[in-house]
């Protein structure tokens, strides 16, 4: 970026130079026009007053006169003589012949010299001979008295002789006198016209000129007026902008300042006139040098740089400004400086009020985050314990069913209680904007599979036949994503599905379809034969807490918050969620993600892993645990599940413990006093006994970020509060699946899934009622001469699909269609297939069993 | 007898009028200039004559100068006009000068000053003839001047003059 030159002030237009010559050549031309022909007018006047010769006419006119006085005088010589030599006039007479006669001969004398100096016009040499006439008689005229007078006749002749060609000469002469003036008078009068001519011509010009340099004068008024109007609007400008102008000469001095100047920087303007920006003690960061670099154009001359610098008042204080600079030539074209500043301390305070503003707002959410995490956590607490209360009330056998019935209640409650904390704190967890946990692989027909399963008993208990369809899932349906989102809103959508409808239908599709750069769109549908949806409905459906009746609420026991977490776990995922319904023709909501194709060389994303078979080797458990009523619970229910346990109420004794004796499970609470849980972990791993031994955590803290501190900390395995039984049981059977002491039932009879589904979400004398009642119902559908009707079958072939006799429930059912049609049932295939099926169930129950009279004992 | 010398003295400054032929020396020679009309001094009947000794005797100018009569430039030497009337006790306002051919031109005494014109009896220091304009020549010095170059002074510049008459 070059910085700006200043455009160099031109030295005025050309045109207005070949103006100037077209004027000034012409009135030169005039002008010397004009004095070539003054000075020829003034020449000729000169010569008419010199003079430069006496009145020729006379001088020739005169030769006539003196030709006939000399003729008198020798006409009366001649008479003298007549009268005798001794005449006394005789002598004066011939003196006055020789006078007369030197006059004529200095006449001649005269015109012989004019005529050879002038070449005049009479070219018929008249005047040399007149003097050569004069000469020859010159020398009569000289002789004695005696001899001139005898030679007056000779002389009187001679001069008669003379007396016409004078005549003619001097007449001529005239004559060329008259023609010679005509002449003159001729050429004085053209010279008088050239000079009125060129007098014309230079008054023409000198008018020409005299109106154009009117003109150019009233135009350079009008720049003038027009600049200094210019200026004075500068002047103006500067003088009310509310911003600080300082305008500096080439020397850096101050030249202008403006009224803000003064105000912003609390001097006067006396203070700064004249005075080097950087002596001025405006702004610090205005040194010599850098003013130098300003002027000499350098980077920061860019009107369009802003710089923040340092301004400073004249009582000392600092304060920011925002400055700009600009460079230009005044008027002369000298080199100026301008800097414009604004004082942006306002602004600059008003940002840091916006940022504290901010900040507040952002702790307040914080606040807001640790208020639910801290109210999760203690609300979650009590529920541990009433929940885990009511698991051991459930497994005391000695209930009477209307106490049973009760606790149900309470069981339920509690669960929902829990399940709306759970919901609210995902709905927290969602808006807190947390980062994302890194995406895993996923496979997804296994995740829905797993979410369709788990599903189905909710399904059968509102009556609904429940169906999934993934084979738009492709071959392998491995991709990468976040599987607990994913998670989430299938369950919701499924769960929300089955809720509102009975005795319908509900079914879950899903595909995955190309997208660009190998990534793969997933779109999964939820469609249910329940009441529908009014169109007006569908947006408000996904709103927080927003239910179409709250009767139905109720009764499906939702939050409200289902939908809502929905939609915020599909957004942060980058897809979109709908709802295609009308009321009475059930509803389809549907979402759509984008996910990362699958990383194959990562290692194998484990599902989380199906319930097994309870573990029934009695395990020796360690735990930590400062809160009374937890330790209590939580060692009631691993004594329940038959296990050896060992109490601790703090980190520093669970490690004491841990060291001291060999330990097959440690489960510590985080938080606690003395030495917290992931401390501990760390240091039970160490070394001891128990080094080996598998470590829990537990927490009542759900947040993502904090369960992730945990793990990070050293406890890898982290469940949280409450403590269930069948959290317990699941969590165990993960750790110390013993495959030797399960019973591998015969492929095909029982699918042991389902009585491990069972043990997992029922107590289990529960499963041992469930499993009593099934055996004592199909031991009567066997008994020998028993003819059951077809209802007695259906009962039968219902116990047998809960307990997970399959075949036995495939058989019974076609037995029972069997009868309806009419036709005779298999009554020995029957009974030998509940033979085969009977020993399994019946090892189960005493497994069972066993669980609950070790919690008893 | 001084005292009468002194008397006639007193009485001929004092009426120069009546002072006739008499108070002025007799030219010598052939006179050659004659001044007439209101003159102080005579040496004949109400004139003052001069010869060529008579204007020789008097303080001399000489300068050199063309003229329009003549070629080069030439020395005229000669009195004064002013002082020729002077020597003749001129007085009066004007003088009309005569030449012999009679040709004459008048005078403003007001516009003779003291050393010009000068009545030239030589050129080039030899006195000349009637046929060369002589013997006296009413010379200006022209080419001192612009002023002396003018019609006037030229139609002033007699030649051959003869005669000097004065009045009022």
């Amino acid at each position: 970026m070059a910085p700006p030159r200043p455009a160099a002030v031109e030295a005025g237009p050309p045109r207005r130079g070949l103006l100037l010559l077209g004027i000034v050549v012409p009135m030169m031309l005039g002008i010397g026009f004009a004095l070539a022909a003054l000075w020829e007018i003034g020449r000729q006047l000169d010569s008419a007053r010199s003079a430069q010769s006496d009145n020729m006419t006379w001088t020739v006119a005169q030769l006539e006169v003196d030709l006939l006085v000399h003729v008198v005088a020798l006409e009366r010589a001649a008479a003298a003589v007549s009268a005798g030599d001794a005449a006394p006039g005789l002598a004066p007479a011939l003196a006055e012949v020789r006078r007369s006669f030197d006059v004529l001969y200095s006449r001649a004398v005269i015109l012989d010299r004019r005529s050879r100096l002038h070449e005049g016009p009479d070219t018929t040499g008249f005047e040399a001979r007149l003097m050569r006439r004069m000469a020859d008689l010159a020398a009569q005229v000289d002789q004695p008295d005696a001899d001139l007078a005898q030679d007056l006749p000779a002389l009187r002749r001679a001069m008669d002789g003379l007396r016409p060609m004078a005549r003619d000469y001097v007449l001529s002469t005239l004559q060329d006198y008259l023609s010679q003036g005509d002449r003159r008078r001729a050429e004085l009068r053209d010279l008088l016209h050239g000079f009125v001519g060129g007098g014309v011509v230079l008054l023409v010009f000198l008018s020409s000129a005299v109106w154009l340099i009117l003109i150019l004068f009233r135009a350079e008024r009008r720049r003038a007026i027009q600049g200094e109007r210019v200026s004075s609007n500068l002047r103006s400008t500067i003088e009310a902008s509310l911003d600080a102008m300082i305008v500096a000469d080439a020397d850096g001095r101050v030249l202008h300042y403006n009224t803000a100047a003064a105000r912003i920087f609390g001097r006067d303007r006396a203070a700064v006139a004249a005075c080097p920006l950087w002596r001025a003690g405006l702004v610090e960061d205005l040194t010599e040098a850098r003013v130098r670099d300003l002027l000499d154009g350098g980077a920061d001359a860019d009107p369009a740089t802003r710089r923040t610098l340092t301004g400073l008042r004249a009582d000392g204080t600092r304060f920011p400004v925002e400055a700009s600079f600009a460079r230009d030539l005044d008027a002369d074209g000298r080199l100026l400086l301008m800097c414009f500043l604004r004082d942006v301390s306002a602004e600059r305070e008003a940002e840091a009020a916006l940022r504290r503003a901010r900040d507040d707002a952002l702790e307040a959410a914080r606040a807001k985050s640790r208020f639910l995490a801290v109210m999760s956590h203690e609300m979650r607490t009590p529920l541990n314990g009433a929940i885990a209360a009511l698991d051991i009330l459930q497994a005391d056998p000695a209930l009477a069913d209307r106490q049973r019935r009760f606790l149900d209640v309470a069981r339920r409650s509690s669960e929902m209680a829990l399940e709306q904390i759970d919901d609210v704190l995902e709905v927290t967890r969602l808006d807190a904007d947390e980062a994302a946990p890194p995406p895993a692989d996923i496979d997804l027909r296994l995740l829905l599979e797993q979410i369709v399963d788990q599903n189905r008993p909710l399904a059968a208990a509102r009556r609904n036949r429940l169906e999934a369809d993934l084979s738009g899932l492709g071959a392998t349906a491995r991709v990468r994503g976040q599987r607990r989102l994913l998670q989430r809103v299938a369950v919701n959508l499924l769960g929300n599905a089955i809720k509102f409808t009975e005795g319908g239908a509900v079914r879950l599709t899903a595909r995955l379809d190309p997208l660009p750069e190998g990534r793969q769109m997933l779109r999964v549908e939820v469609t249910d034969t329940g009441p529908g949806i009014a169109t007006d409905q569908h947006e408000a459906i996904f709103q927080d807490f927003r239910t179409l009746d709250s009767s139905d609420t109720r009764a499906a026991g939702g939050t409200g918050l289902g939908l809502g977490i929905a939609r915020r776990a599909v957004h942060q995922m980058g897809g979109h969620i709908w709802l295609d319904s009308r009321p009475g023709n059930g509803a389809t909501f549907g979402f759509e993600v984008p996910l990362d194709p699958a990383d194959l060389s990562a290692a194998e994303d484990a599902p989380t892993p199906a319930p097994s078979p309870a573990v029934t080797r009695p395990l020796d458990v360690l735990i930590a645990e400062d809160s009374d009523v937890n330790r209590a619970v939580l060692t009631e229910m691993l004594r329940l599940l038959g296990h050896h346990v060992v109490e601790t109420c703090n980190g520093r004794e669970a490690v004491d413990a841990a060291a001291a004796q060999r330990f097959d499970v440690v489960i510590l609470d985080v938080a606690m006093p003395v030495m917290d849980g992931v401390e501990a972990a760390r240091h039970i791993r160490a070394g001891g006994a128990s080094a080996r031994a598998h470590v829990v955590g537990l927490t009542a803290h759900a947040m993502a970020d904090e369960l992730a501190r945990i793990r990070a900390g050293g406890l890898p395995m982290v469940e949280v509060k409450p403590v269930t039984m069948a959290k317990l049981r699941r969590m165990l059977a993960g750790l110390r699946a013993d495959p030797a002491a399960d019973t591998p039932a015969p492929r095909g009879i029982i699918d042991p899934q389902v009585l491990a589904q069972l043990a997992g979400s029922l107590p289990a004398p529960a499963v041992v009622r469930i499993l009593d009642g099934a055996l004592a119902e199909i031991d009567a559908l066997c008994h020998a001469g028993a003819r059951p009707g077809p209802e007695d079958l259906h009962r039968g072939a219902g116990a047998a699909a809960l307990v997970g006799a399959v075949a036995l429930h495939r058989a019974l059912g076609v037995a029972e269609q069997a009868l309806r049609d009419g036709a005779g049932a298999d009554w020995d295939g029957l009974c030998s297939l509940w033979q085969a099926s009977r020993p399994v169930l019946r090892a189960e129950r005493a497994r069972l069993a066993g669980t609950v009279s070790a919690m008893s004992g | 007898m001084r005292g009468l010398v002194v008397l006639i003295l007193t009485i001929c400054l004092a009426l120069p009028g009546l002072a006739r032929a008499g108070d002025m020396a007799q030219p010598s020679g052939t006179p050659i200039l004659r001044v007439d009309g209101l003159v102080g001094h005579t040496n004949a009947e109400g004139a003052a004559l001069f010869d060529l000794a008579m204007l020789d005797s008097l303080p001399q100018e000489t300068f050199t100068t063309s003229t329009i009569w003549t070629d080069g430039r030439l020395s005229f030497s000669g009195p004064s006009l002013a002082a020729v009337l002077a020597a003749a006790g001129a007085t009066g306002t004007r003088v009309v000068a005569r030449a012999v051919n009679d040709y004459s031109v008048e005078i403003p005494l007001a516009e003779i000053d003291a050393r010009f014109p000068i009545l030239a009896t030589r050129i080039d220091g030899k006195t000349f003839g009637v046929r060369d304009k002589g013997p006296i020549w009413i010379v200006y010095p022209y080419d001192a001047e612009a002023s002396f170059r003018t019609e006037v002074n030229f139609g002033r510049s007699v030649w051959q003059l003869a005669v000097l008459t004065l009045a009022d």
